[in-house]
């Protein structure tokens, strides 16, 4: 179960809009958080400075180069991401780096900083004012994101007890 | 003689679950009988592979259910020879007379599509979701679904050395299949710095040893255009590369898509890689090709009206006589070019031209994967390209495409014809076709690089390298050279490139500031002779 604050954005927030090319040399640095969605225009509200789950709309992270923007978003305790949409680079990656990224459309129905509890196992999200359904993972990438990614999840299955 | 490496426990134990039986072990270590193995096995206790027993019962409803060895053995998971060996021995050797399910759900409409009476899916299936369905052993699989998938290929390139450095940190011996990996060095070859020579080294050292049998080192060329001329790749096969233009063997039939190096690293590892089945969208392109417009200018002219964000993950499937009548050389090029549509895999239908290209190619049996008639897409686009004129796609992004007319006139720098996207025998026939007898201008580089060591034999022996290096023009070796900008072929800010590859944005055309313009060989050959950008429709036969 993942509870969080609603951290409100937009369309169209490309991978190097959520941590910008320029700065993919420091990622591993403690500054890194402070980039995160550093170009954000000021009328959209909430920069993640305590942790929270990220609801946007169409095509998050999409472009190419997002190893940096997902490490850079769990660097920040960011605990989920919720968008309509996202670029598959991005979203491969996420997963594959244990930050559930959820499909489902939230968008016009929570207010930033609104708390909201996430299900993965069974799909459903609970908001302020009502709950959302979405399609949960099959049960191998549940245990992907259970066991904190890809890579120590294939070394779980292959190791021989 | 080199003493023999007695495989640890762990390993064996790997081995086993590969590979099953002592005799294959033993092919697969090389250089060992099955008896050593079954030595090794005593010494270190470990039992002796039980294949999973299967009662008639079972075997009879699965016969009657499916009628195909392949796919009881999918249910089973067990081989297709597996399976027929069971019902051998349970004397089930008549076809059913009639499939339980299937005719259950013709009955009902819309019931399965068959392909040569063998290979079946319930309807509304598009290739993809064919394609991926079967490799995830599933009937039949949902747009949004997630699936865990065995590919047919993996294709790797020069970074296959972050694979194999990702793949050694997971601590394990052996890949899962090493007849499955296709490792071609292209980008950087030949090494430009000790520091790559030594990645390609250890690339060769890896190849060894896993006995991976399609390693092609730096002579073969572009990787995407090896594995296609080659056969590598089958109509209704799915395969995975570290490079997103893996979606050229879509030009076969086959569902091909980008990964990154830890995920092909896991993948080598458990033999499963998951994936989401993406939407459709069918294009369907009808007409004839004007004089002086080729396969380039249909898919810049797709790019064009679709935008670079147009088919951000999806699929798209290419339809109309177009398409139907094109080569292989050709699909191969719209195919290459859908990544710029942001398409997560693209495919031409499986056809007579597809059959006759692989004849002569491979050997190996493939089963191609054809939509179903009530196939449901995203989005549908027709296009009739009657009175399309040459397309040039104009720097920095591919939502700047224009008629070729509009931009002719701007003078270029240099003149690039080649890459996987376009350095097939024919675009050089094109390009060799408008340069032959004449001179290149001579405020004009003109480089040429073949997709392949194929292609550059056949160019050879048809005297296409002849009359280019006699109008000036300077001859690369094949492999991915200027395209990714990695070496060979740069381009000084404030000068202006006009190339056949694929990109034209980041570090394409191995450029920082110039502008890189892309078109096809004919627009490309003619600019080139010109010294500045020109509609190639008064120099084409």
């Amino acid at each position: 179960m993942i509870k969080g604050k609603v951290i409100l954005l937009g369309d169209n927030i490309r991978a190097n809009i959520i941590y910008p090319d320029k700065y993919h040399s420091e990622v591993e640095s403690a500054g890194a958080v402070g980039h995160l969605f550093e170009d954000l225009d000021v009328t959209v509200p909430g920069k993640p400075d305590d942790p929270g789950i990220v609801v946007a709309g169409e095509n998050f992270g999409g472009g190419a180069d997002c190893g940096q923007a997902v490490d850079a978003l769990l660097a920040a305790g960011v605990l989920c991401v919720v968008a309509r949409s996202y670029g598959r680079n991005f979203y491969r990656k996420a997963i594959n780096e244990a930050l559930p990224a959820v499909v489902a459309d939230l968008v016009d129905r929570v207010h930033d900083g609104d708390e909201i509890e996430i299900d993965l196992r069974l799909g459903k999200i609970a908001l302020p004012n009502g709950e959302c359904d979405f399609e949960p993972f099959p049960a191998f990438l549940q245990k992907v994101v259970d066991c904190g990614g890809l890579m120590q999840y294939v070394k779980n299955e292959i190791s021989i007890k | 003689m080199p003493r023999r490496k007695i495989p640890t426990k762990a390993e064996l134990i790997q081995l086993q679950k590969l590979y099953k039986t002592d005799e294959k072990i033993a092919e697969r270590l090389g250089n060992v009988t099955p008896q050593l193995v079954a030595y090794w096995r005593r010494k270190k206790n470990i039992a002796k592979y039980s294949f999973p027993k299967f009662s008639k019962h079972e075997i009879r409803e699965l016969w009657e259910r499916f009628g195909d060895d392949y796919r009881c053995g999918l249910e089973l998971g067990i081989s297709k020879a597996a399976f027929y060996n069971w019902r051998r021995k349970y004397n089930l050797m008549e076809k059913p007379a009639f499939l339980k399910l299937e005719q259950l759900e013709l009955n009902l409409g819309g019931g399965p599509s068959r392909m040569n009476g063998r290979r079946f899916h319930y309807g509304q299936q598009t290739i993809s979701q064919k394609i991926l369905a079967e490799r995830a052993g599933l009937q039949k699989a949902e747009v949004g679904q997630i699936v865990n998938v065995e590919p047919d290929l993996c294709v790797l390139q020069d970074s296959a050395d972050q694979t194999i450095k990702k793949f050694q940190e997971i601590g394990l011996n052996f890949v899962w299949n090493p007849n499955r990996i296709v490792i071609v060095l292209d980008h950087h070859v030949p090494a430009d710095s000790p520091v790559l020579a030594e990645a390609h080294m250890h690339i060769r050292e890896f190849v060894k040893r896993q006995n991976i049998k399609y390693f092609f080192d730096i002579s073969e060329g572009a990787c995407h255009q090896v594995v296609v001329e080659r056969g590598q790749i089958l109509p209704g096969q799915l395969a995975v590369g570290i490079d997103g233009y893996v979606t050229s063997y879509g030009c076969l039939g086959a569902f091909a898509t980008g990964v990154d190096e830890a995920e092909m690293a896991a993948l080598w590892a458990t033999g499963k890689i998951w994936m989401k089945i993406p939407p459709t969208i069918k294009i369907v392109v009808n007409g004839r090709l004007p004089r002086g417009v080729y396969a380039k200018d249909v898919i810049l002219f797709i790019a064009r009206k679709l935008t670079s964000r147009g088919a951000v993950y999806k699929a798209i499937e290419f339809y109309g006589s177009v398409i139907s009548q094109m080569t292989i050389s050709e699909r191969f090029t719209i195919a290459n070019m859908a990544l710029e549509l942001g398409a997560k895999a693209a495919v031409c239908s499986f056809d007579s031209i597809t059959r006759r290209y692989l004849a002569g190619r491979t050997k190996m049996p493939y089963r191609p994967a054809l939509a179903d008639k009530d196939a449901f897409y995203d989005e549908t686009y027709a296009f009739n390209i009657e009175h399309l004129s040459p397309q040039i796609a104009c720097p920095d992004s591919f939502d700047n495409i224009e008629a070729v007319s509009q931009v002719a006139g701007l003078p270029v720098n240099q003149v690039v014809i080649g890459s996987c996207t376009s350095g097939r025998f024919d675009d050089l026939r094109i390009a060799a076709d408008v340069i032959k007898d004449k001179k290149i201008h001579r405020e004009v580089r003109l480089l040429i690089f073949p997709g392949s060591r194929a292609v550059y034999l056949e160019a050879l022996k048809k005297g296409l390298i002849r009359a280019f290096v006699e109008a000036g023009a300077l001859v690369l070796s094949p492999g991915c050279g200027p395209c990714l900008g990695a070496h060979q072929g740069a381009v000084a800010g404030g000068e202006r490139c006009l190339t056949t590859t694929n990109w034209n944005f980041g570090r394409g055309a191995n450029t920082a500031e110039a502008e890189v313009y892309i078109a096809s060989p004919a627009t490309a050959a003619a600019s080139a002779l010109k010294g500045v950008i020109t509609d190639p429709t008064g120099y084409v036969k």
